[in-house]
């Protein structure tokens, strides 16, 4: 496989999970979604990453980008749950106490 | 190495279809078993590129993503089923929006792919290296070595992460 194979996969992934979150409006839906678009920028570091012979920098963000991400899911869950428990409801879009 | 392109294909075909219909989907228990497969396919594609111990930590944040949503979202939900029904009655201003939000994202997307099938300093016809030194070693070399302060700074990060999430699921003390 070529690399620009990778690179749309990883733009493709970006893309569709940036538009997802952009337009969910369920904390956990936002959240997976957000997951999916740092997973297309993982894939695309790691491909950069492998495709230098000398520089393996990219793998390293990739693997940081890794435990960021799950430490998004973490924080994304005990955020829904926080918000479930003194509103009853896990959607942003009722959220109103911010636009004042 | 013909298996490894197909395999390559494949997992690339399937990431795509099932982060669409992760996208477009009602239902959150489909939406994150979907979740689970892109996760899981993008590590396959990790795979064929060499990337073995990237691969297996993508696997494992999908695997745990998943059994944390699913949980959580039983928790916190009841049905997973009717997690989306106040999406589902949505007003068409709010549908316009969504709309809008949808276009966003997919012209940033095709904008990044534009600018990766473009860039000068990239040759985006040849095929990746594959290094003859395992991954693991490599990482190991540089997180124990030239790049140790990131490697104990994500440390402190998910330390405070850990003790920030306990906070967060404390209970309110004016609750009933």
């Amino acid at each position: 496989m070529q690399i620009e194979i990778y690179l749309i996969l990883a733009a493709t992934l970006v893309g569709i999970g940036i538009g997802s979150a952009l337009s969910r409006r369920n904390i956990i839906s936002i959240v997976m979604s957000i997951t999916t678009a740092g997973s297309g920028a993982l894939l695309a570091m790691a491909t950069l990453g492998h495709d230098s012979e000398k520089q393996n920098d990219g793998l390293l963000f990739a693997l940081v980008l890794g435990a960021i991400l799950l430490i998004l899911m973490v924080l994304g869950c005990a955020l829904a749950y926080r918000r479930f428990m003194s509103t009853g409801t896990t959607n942003i879009g009722d959220r109103n106490e911010l636009r004042h | 190495m013909t298996a490894n392109i197909v395999l390559g294909y494949f997992f690339a075909i399937v990431c795509v279809i099932s982060t669409i219909y992760a996208a477009v989907s009602r239902d959150l228990f489909r939406v994150t078993i979907a979740f689970f497969v892109e996760i899981t396919c993008v590590s396959g594609v990790l795979l064929t590129l060499n990337a073995d111990y990237i691969a297996l930590i993508v696997f494992t944040l999908g695997l745990m993503g998943t059994i944390l949503v699913i949980s959580f979202s039983s928790v916190i939900q009841g049905s997973l089923k009717d997690s989306f029904r106040a999406e589902a009655v949505d007003s068409g201003s709010r549908r316009v929006t969504r709309l809008f939000g949808m276009i966003l994202g997919l012209g940033l997307g095709a904008a990044i792919g534009w600018a990766f099938l473009t860039a000068p300093f990239l040759d985006v016809t040849k095929t990746p290296v594959i290094s003859q030194e395992v991954d693991v070693v490599v990482l190991g070399r540089m997180m124990l070595g030239e790049q140790l302060a990131v490697f104990e700074l994500l440390g402190v990060m998910i330390l405070v992460v850990v003790v920030g999430a306990g906070l967060l699921l404390r209970k309110p003390n004016n609750a009933n």
